[in-house]
Parts: structure tokens; sequence; C-alpha cells
């Protein structure tokens, strides 16, 4: 259909309207003219009866004075009036012949008259020229001659007078019938103009001022954001061309609306899962939180269901590392999956997205009756090709596969390669950073006991020369006075204490002595037992229970028999000494495996155990008075002691700590106030110690 | 009967002083004392003890140099050592009892000690 020109539709109105214009116009012009020529006409017309009349009149007296003349005699006014009357009849005829008497036939008549009246006048001049004495005898012929030449010129007249009638008659039909066309015409060019006008003001309404006005509303309801609006096409010409330009512009920028609309979308998920890498949280939560968003999306018709894979130490393997809404049966059988396998294992191998919309041939992980759906297996792929696992999401039978959907998920993929790489950078790092503490704190300690060491060996060989004198010098006077017993008890509280200062002595030398450990395959259980039996008797007292709970099937463990009896021993003595007024210790050994990585509390380089690990564990508690919270921080330092000096040399536990770290073993206190103290001990179970 | 002969060979003069008191009480021995081990030798041969008191840490010459000396010596290498020492390495107490001491005494020493010590060495050695 071809395309109407509204410009050209107006010029043709406009130029429509004004010949309708020009033309009523010359009609009505040209009415007015016929008009006016007819009252002019029928002016003409009187005028001519008027003449006609005068004629008549003139004719009917011209006979008279001849008649006169003939009946009365030779008056001689007689001759006189008919020259009088003749005159103005001539004079009529010049007028009628000059102004009024135009048309042929009347022209005749007029001639007809005058061929007459010069014919009668001939006679009536022979008549009045007659002399007296024919006249009465000739006169009588030549009148009637004359008479009948006038009355035939006055009959012709009448027929003139007829004509003239005629005329006037005809020109008043003439008047009356321009007048009506006038009227006519007048009415005709208004009615014509009205409807012109009201024609053109429709016309404009519909096809300009009506698309233009809706055009404008719709522009409004657009610039206030209703990017829904479109402007009815009123017509196929340039303001529906407009319009539906106009619509086009609106679709664009809805389109374009919506492109930024999705963007910001996007860039609003990658965020969030950007700020879920960030959280204090274990890595297969982030990844965890990381679908659970996804089912979020709004725009993205996804089942609850994905897991995220992750390629670990098999480069040809996926493990599952993180899933929402999976059955227990799915996660088992999808625990790892090889490359090339299934859709995630195609993924992975090609670096593609795997997309499906049914349980097809691809679908080879399956079971019976598994419900029909369809997936997106997204390959997580870094920069240099590496794959690093691979995201799962379910889809409704059926699912549409979707570019938009598509460049999301590649996005996600994306950050998701950031965050796996940092997090296995962060993992790498803090183990390199734990183990290069771990060494530095040992040499730290190693330096520590070795400087104690050199300054124990230093005051070990001063101070126990002038003990030796004492000893000597003491033992010289209760010799000597061995009759006065003071002197004797006097000498004996010297010894006592000499033999204290040495207690403390050795103490510190053994303490800083930096031995090899004297390894064996060792049954702690028997240890203990031997352990208790070693305790100084001052120390055994009657209102303490032993209650023992040994395991029957505790590996051995290798290590240090006369190292670990010390220990067992300080801990006991520890514990004794804590319940002044009786109570129960009891000792628990069991075997058990590392769960997950175990890691040191005092975060002092002690070591950790792996996961999967055998350890032995020795824990001994006590009933006593318990440790408060700012001791037990303490209480592994070297001479921290809450007893007298007479009791303790506040190294009992820093050696304890001291050889159980020499075992790579680690060793944990609990204690309550007024409750009591629990020292754990743990050992490498059955394995030789590194 | 003829008084048995101790030398105690120590760095620290009260030591000797009072050791050489303590001994001497007893009526049984006659005590020399050095305070330097520099002259051991002649020492030995001069007073002919029947058992030596050997500190270990001594200035200039050390107990692990005198009993090398010593076991140079047909006198010396007859005559027992017993090592009365605050602190000793292992590995000069292994020394020591390689070049033939009979016993090692940690300091302080009371003197009931020592007088065993001193009975179990000169009866393992009465001929």
């Amino acid at each position: 259909m071809g395309k109407r020109n509204i410009r050209l539709k107006i010029i043709f109105i406009t130029g429509l309207f004004l010949f309708e214009v020009f033309l009523l116009t010359f009609l009505l012009f040209w009415a007015v003219r016929n008009y006016e020529n007819s009252v002019k006409l029928s002016s003409t017309a009187s005028g001519k009866i008027d003449a006609v009349k005068d004629l008549q009149i003139a004719l009917a007296e011209v006979s008279m004075p001849v008649n006169d003349f003939l009946i009365a005699g030779s008056d001689r006014n007689e001759p006189k009036n008919f020259r009088t009357v003749s005159t103005r009849l001539e004079r009529l005829f010049a007028t009628l012949a000059k102004e009024k008497i135009t048309v042929g036939a009347q022209v005749q008549v007029l001639a007809d008259i005058q061929k007459k009246y010069f014919s009668g006048k001939k006679i009536a001049q022979k008549i009045l020229n007659l002399p007296d004495a024919i006249r009465e005898r000739e006169g009588g012929a030549l009148m009637e001659n004359m008479d009948k030449e006038f009355s035939d010129a006055l009959r012709q007249a009448e027929k003139l007078h007829e004509y003239a009638l005629r005329g006037v008659s005809d020109a008043k039909k003439n008047y009356q019938k321009f007048s009506s066309l006038i009227a006519f015409l007048t009415l005709v060019i208004i009615l014509f103009n009205l409807f012109f006008i009201a024609a053109i003001i429709i016309f404009f309404e519909r096809a300009v001022i009506a698309p233009i006005f809706s055009l404008r509303s719709a522009a409004l309801e657009v610039a206030a954001g209703n990017l829904d609006k479109k402007v009815e096409i009123y017509a196929n010409n340039e303001i529906g061309e407009l319009a539906a330009l106009f619509n086009v512009m609106v679709e664009k920028r809805k389109m374009a609306q919506n492109e930024l609309l999705n963007q910001n979308q996007t860039q609003e998920i990658l965020n969030d899962i950007l700020k879920i890498s960030l959280e204090n949280i274990p890595f297969a939560e982030v990844l965890k939180k990381t679908i659970e968003r996804l089912f979020s999306i709004p725009w993205f018709s996804l089942e609850r269901r994905g897991g995220i894979f992750l390629v670990e130490d098999n480069p040809q393997l996926l493990t599952l590392k993180a899933q929402a809404g999976l059955s227990s049966q799915i996660q088992e059988m999808c625990e790892c999956v090889p490359f090339g396998k299934c859709l995630c294992g195609r993924a992975a191998a090609s670096g593609k997205i795997e997309f499906a919309d049914c349980l097809d041939e691809r679908h080879e992980s399956t079971y019976s009756n598994m419900p029909p759906h369809g997936h997106y297996c997204v390959p997580i792929v870094n920069v240099d090709k590496k794959r690093l696992g691979v995201i799962n999401l379910y889809l409704k039978e059926g699912h549409k596969d979707s570019s938009r959907e598509r460049e999301l998920l590649t996005a996600i993929a994306n950050i998701l390669v950031g965050i796996i790489e940092r997090r296995s950078a962060e993992e790498l790092r803090e183990k390199a950073y734990a183990e290069l503490k771990s060494t530095q704190e040992q040499l730290i300690q190693s330096e520590k006991f070795r400087a104690i060491g050199k300054l124990a060996s230093g005051i070990a060989h001063e101070v126990r020369n002038p003990l030796a004198i004492i000893m000597q010098s003491a033992d010289y006077l209760a010799n000597k006075l061995y009759e006065n017993k003071d002197v004797g008890d006097v000498a004996s509280m010297i010894k006592e204490n000499i033999k204290r200062a040495d207690n403390i002595i050795c103490a510190l030398v053994d303490f800083s002595r930096v031995t090899k450990l004297e390894l064996e395959s060792l049954d702690i259980n028997l240890l203990i037992e031997n352990s208790l039996l070693l305790i100084p008797h001052s120390f055994i007292l009657e209102n303490i229970e032993v209650v023992k709970a040994f395991s029957a099937n505790l590996p051995p463990v290798t290590a240090d028999k006369k190292k670990l009896t010390q220990v067992f021993i300080n801990i006991f003595l520890n514990a004794i000494q804590a319940m002044p007024d009786g109570g129960s210790l009891f000792i628990r050994t069991y075997e058990t495996k590392v769960t997950a990585p175990f890691y040191d509390k005092s975060k002092d380089g002690q070591v950790a155990f792996e996961a999967g690990e055998n350890i032995v564990r020795i824990e001994i508690e006590d009933t006593g008075c318990g440790i408060s919270p700012e001791h037990l921080k303490l209480i592994f330092d070297p001479f921290f002691t809450t007893r007298s000096s007479q009791q303790g040399t506040g190294l009992g536990l820093s050696v304890v700590k001291n050889i159980i770290q020499m075992h790579k073993g680690f060793i944990d206190v609990e204690s309550q106030v007024q409750k009591g103290t629990k020292f754990i001990i743990t050992l490498k179970g059955g394995g030789s110690v590194v | 009967m003829n008084k048995r002969r101790i030398m105690v060979v120590d760095d620290e003069e009260n030591f000797l002083q009072i050791v050489k008191l303590n001994l001497e009480e007893t009526g049984q021995y006659e005590v020399l004392t050095l305070s330097t081990a520099k002259n051991i030798l002649d020492e030995l041969h001069r007073f002919r003890p029947d058992l030596i008191f050997l500190d270990l840490l001594m200035p200039s010459v050390g107990g692990i140099d005198a009993c090398e000396e010593l076991n140079h010596d047909d006198l010396g290498r007859k005559t027992p050592i017993i090592i009365v020492s605050g602190l000793a390495k292992e590995q000069d107490k292994l020394k020591a009892y390689k070049l033939g001491v009979i016993d090692y005494l940690n300091k302080p020493i009371d003197l009931k000690t020592m007088l065993k010590a001193v009975d179990k060495a000169l009866g393992e050695f009465k001929v």
C-alpha cells in the first residue's frame, strides 16, 4: 500500500477550496453583472414605451390640422400646426432610431412607420397646398389617401408599442431571474464554504491534530518513564510514520534499558558472589551459598537443585564439593565424576557449557524412574585453560537454551575461577606460613633452651662449689660438736637446704639439657602403672583414689621411656598437690582417629595432626582446687608456680611440655576452679616418631 | 698404722681447707691439697698418695688434662682417682672413665658419701 502524502493532500484541499471560492465568486460576479444589465435594460424598455406612446399620439394628431384645414377652410394656423406636429414626430423618429429601436425587426417596423408617415405627409402637404378652389373637390380624395397612410403608420406604431411592451416584460423577467440566481449563488457559496471549512477542520483534526496530540501524550508518558506506552498509528502518512518511528525509538530505548537492567542484575549477582567469597566461612560453604544465590535470580527459572564440582589432586576427576537440594542418592552417584563422563564430565573435558533440556543420552549417571529434567553444566576454566571445576544446575524439562543465561553462567564461572585460585593460593600461603611460624618458634624455643642451658651450667658450677664447701663445713661442725644436739640439728638443716638448692640446679640443668630421645616401642598403660609406683612416698596420700580406665587395645607408642615417665610423674605430683584433702585421680587412655586437622590451641608451634591419623590420648584428671584462667595460660611457662618455693621449682610442667613437644605430641589442659584440672596428652599412635 | 694419703686437687681454696680438716679429723688420712694441677706429677712423686680427689673444671690445667698426665705416669696409673665436680659434660665424664677414674661424685658432697667412696676405693685397691 502506497504511502499517502499529507502535504499533497493539504495542497490539494487548499487548491480545491480556492478553486471553489474562485468559481463561485466568478459565478456570483457574472450573475450580478447580468442583474445589473437587466435592470438597465428594463429602464431602457420603459423609455421606449414612452417614446412609442409619444409617437402614436403624434401620429394620431398629425392628420388633425389637415382635417381641420379641409373642414374649416384655409386658416393660417393649420399648416403651421401640422408642421409643429410633424416636426415633433420626426424628432421622435430620430430619437427612436438613434437610441430606443435597435433590434432588427423593430427597426424595420420603425422604417415602415416612417415610410407611411412620409407618404401621408407628402399627401398632407399636397392638401395644405391645394388652392381653395379645388380643395373641396380634390381634397376629399387626397384626405382619404392621407388618412390611410397615417392609419397604416399608426397600426405599425401599435406593433412597435407591442414590441416595446414585450421588451419591458423580458427585461423584468431577466432581472428577476438574476436576482434569484444571486440569492442562490450566495447560499451556495455560504454552504460550500461552510462545508469546506468543516471538511478542512475534520481533516486537520483527524490527520494532524489528533495524531500529534496522541504523540504528545505518549511522549509525556515515556518521558515520565512508562516505556510500555505505544502511540496509536492513525494513518499511513508522515504523521503515522512519525508515530511508528516514535514507537520504534521507545522500543529501542526499552531494549537498551532492559539491557542495562540485565547488566546491572548480572553485576549485582557477581558482586554478591564476590561478597560471599570474602565471608569468613569454609570454602564449601562459599560454593553452596553461590549456588543458592543463583536460585534467587528472578528471571532465571532454575530448579532449586545444583552443585559445584572441583578438580582436586587428580586432574581428570571432578569431585562434588558443594550442593544444594540434591538427594543423597544423587550426591552419592555424582560424588566423583571422571572427565568425559555424563554432562559435567563432558563440560569439563570440552571446556564448553553443556546444555540439555531433557534426559538425553549424554546424561549417563542415571537411575530408574529418574524424574525428567535438564541441565546447564558450566566448566570453570582459568586463563591457562586449566579446568578447575564445573557448575551443575538443574532445569525443568523443555527449558530453552538462552544466550543471556549462558553469558551469566560464564561470568559466574569466571568469578569462581578467581575465588578458587585465590582460595588455593591462600591455603598454600597459610600452610607455608604455619610451617614457617612453627619452625621459627621451634628455633626460638631451642635457642631459648640453649641459652637457659648455658646459664644453668654456669650457675650449676658456680653455685655447687660454695654449696660443697658449706656442706663439708656443716659436717665438720657436726662432728666437732657432736655432743651438742642443737648443733647437729642445725647442721642437718643446713645440709637439707643445700640439697634443696641443688635440686633446683638439677631441675634447671635437666630442663635445659638438650638430649636425644631414646625411642622404643612402649605400652603406655604399663608405663603409667610404673610411673604411679615411682611417686615418692612422701606424696602418696591415703585418701586419694586412683581410677584407671585404660583401653585394652591401645597401640604401642614410640617414645622415650624415661622422659615419658618423668612426664607422668610430674603430672601426677601436680594432681596430688592440688588435692591436699584428698580426692580422685582419673587416668584414661584410648586410641582415636583425627577427624579434622588438629591445631594447637596455644599456637606456639606445636605440631598439628592431619585428618585420618591414628592418635593415642592420655587424660589425667584430678578433683583438686583447679587453676584460675589467668594462671592456666602460664602453667607451662618455666619457673611459673603457685606453690611455695619449698614445694616446687616451677619447672615440672614446663619440662612436661618440652618432652611432649620433643615427641611431636600435644598437651592441653582444662581446669575449673574448685572442681579440678584435666591434662590431655595426644601422641602419635603406632607409627614411629619423626 | 700408717695413715693413708689422699691428695685433693681443686681450685676452691675453702673447699680444700674444709675437706682436709674433715678427712684429717677422722685420724685415718693424711691429706695434701693442691689448688692447681700444674705440678701434679711432681707432687704425686713427692707425696705418693693412695687416692686422688680431682676436680674437673679448673683454670689452666683441667681435670681431664691432669688425668691424661697421670695416665702417662706409672705411679699415676696405679693411683685411684675420684672425680669431684659441680657439673661435667657427658663426654668429659666418659673421657675420665676411659682414663681410669674409678668414681664420680657430684658437688655438693657431704662427708659421709665422701668417706664411703674413699673406703670403697681404697678397699678395692688394697692388696
